[in-house]
């Protein structure tokens, strides 16, 4: 072929290529901005002093509510949920923490909840399309499926919950989503919302980069080990992830 | 730290930019002005990271990085360039460093949505031609390494001057021009093999 030819058509390639590419559908780019302005907020959220400040006390209000718990001197549970004393059942999970390479659950872990529903919940929608970013907000699966009155949530496995759905899809933040998910399932690993939790790891795991991370957290959902909850979905996220050079 | 721009932003410089006083503003960390300022530029940047990555939701992601990390890049804006021009350096360091193989995962993801929604056959009109021509050569670019690819897009495609890109990149003009030979002749012979448009 002729150089000069080449280059021409190369020309027209790019002219093609410059004009189907400028411009974005407005959805699109408000749904950015929405997430870089909920990025920003979030990075520049009060001084590092500040933040030292309130994660030792944190720390120390967190301690001190586990020693209370345990000597008795706090009826944990808020104002209706009786204290549990009994050993909580184990729920059908046999995944070590070691093997998802999360960070393991700590040593003592007041089992305050109950063990989710785990009889196959129907699928819903919390994770945005990957390639739709706007901002959607879903309510936990678990919660659809409770049919006797469910315990309250402990307020803070709600904020955990809160904040990573925030960094996940207000944010678009994976890595830090991922800590957020990791750090929820760390801390209630048998939380109400663990098994939404888990499956939001996997996908943020995918956004980043982590194939084999996310593969390993896919795996057990598209093997059917909580039912039919997000099955199809794993499967078909397995295949497409296979599928890549 | 990004490319070869780098001097203090002067007020009349970023006035100029429609920005008025956001760049300090954005500086401080004020989320509002960066939203303000990603409605002046995030075209520019969107069109860029599109023409770059293909993948869609790759390019929002990249968009997205770019205005976050904005805030701390900005120290280093010393305003010898427009500011879109250091937005697309900030866009470039970006893109190099998220590589391909996100690119390659985000795509899995979209190929799995896009297997569920059901999209009718375009006429086949100027549109889409368009379309086809620049899908074509936006697979050509997705087989050069990333220094090339950019290189291409921001002189062929989106028709920069070799002094400009060689600011953007922090190389100098004559590095810029080599990329581009080699690019070109690259893409040339990958098209070779597709049998071309």
């Amino acid at each position: 072929m002729n150089e000069r030819n080449d280059d021409a058509e190369l020309d027209e390639l790019a002219r093609a290529l410059r004009a189907v590419t400028r411009e974005a559908p407005p959805s699109t780019v408000s749904a950015t901005r929405a997430r870089v302005v909920a990025s920003a907020k979030r990075r520049g959220g009060g001084p590092p002093l500040a933040l030292a400040a309130a994660a030792a006390l944190a720390i120390v209000l967190g301690g001190s509510t586990v020693w209370a718990f345990f000597t008795g001197r706090l009826p944990f549970g808020g104002d209706d949920a009786p204290v549990r004393e009994e050993p909580a059942p184990v729920a059908p999970e046999e995944e070590h923490p070691a093997k998802t390479g999360r960070a393991p659950a700590p040593a003592v872990e007041p089992q305050l909840e109950p063990p989710a529903v785990e009889a196959e919940p129907e699928p819903t929608e919390t994770e945005p399309a990957a390639l739709e970013p706007e901002v959607r907000r879903a309510e936990p699966v678990i919660e659809h499926v409770e049919r006797s009155e469910p315990p309250p949530i402990d307020p803070a496995e709600r904020r955990a919950y809160d904040r990573a759905h925030a960094l996940h899809f207000d944010a678009g933040d994976w890595p830090a989503a991922i800590d957020a998910w990791d750090a929820y399932l760390a801390a209630f690993p048998r939380g109400r919302f663990r098994l939404e939790a888990r499956y939001n790891r996997a996908l943020a795991l995918v956004r980043t980069g982590r194939v084999a991370e996310a593969r390993e957290a896919l795996e057990p959902f598209a093997e059917g080990r909580f039912g039919r909850y997000r099955r199809t979905e794993s499967r078909a996220l397995l295949e497409a992830l296979s599928a890549e050079p | 730290m990004h490319g070869a721009i780098s001097m203090r932003a002067s007020t009349a410089d970023v006035r100029s930019e429609r920005g008025g006083d956001l760049v300090a503003r954005v500086c401080d960390g004020d989320a509002e002005a960066l939203g303000a300022l990603y409605d002046l530029h995030h075209g520019v940047v969107r069109a860029f990271a599109r023409r770059l990555l293909r993948d869609e939701a790759a390019a929002e992601d990249l968009v997205h990085d770019v205005f976050v990390a904005l805030p701390r890049a900005l120290r280093s804006f010393e305003g010898r360039s427009s500011l879109r021009t250091f937005l697309i350096s900030v866009a470039v360091n970006h893109a190099r460093h998220r590589g391909r193989g996100t690119a390659r995962r985000l795509r899995a993801l979209e190929r799995y949505h896009e297997s569920r929604v059901h999209e009718p056959a375009p006429a086949p009109d100027e549109a889409s031609e368009q379309k086809r021509l620049a899908a074509i050569l936006a697979r050509a670019l997705e087989k050069l390494p990333m220094e090339q690819r950019i290189v291409v897009v921001l002189c062929t495609v989106e028709e920069r001057t070799s002094v400009e890109v060689a600011e953007i990149l922090g190389v100098p003009e004559g590095t810029v021009r080599t990329r581009l030979f080699h690019a070109r002749r690259k893409l040339r012979e990958h098209l070779a093999q597709e049998g071309l448009p």
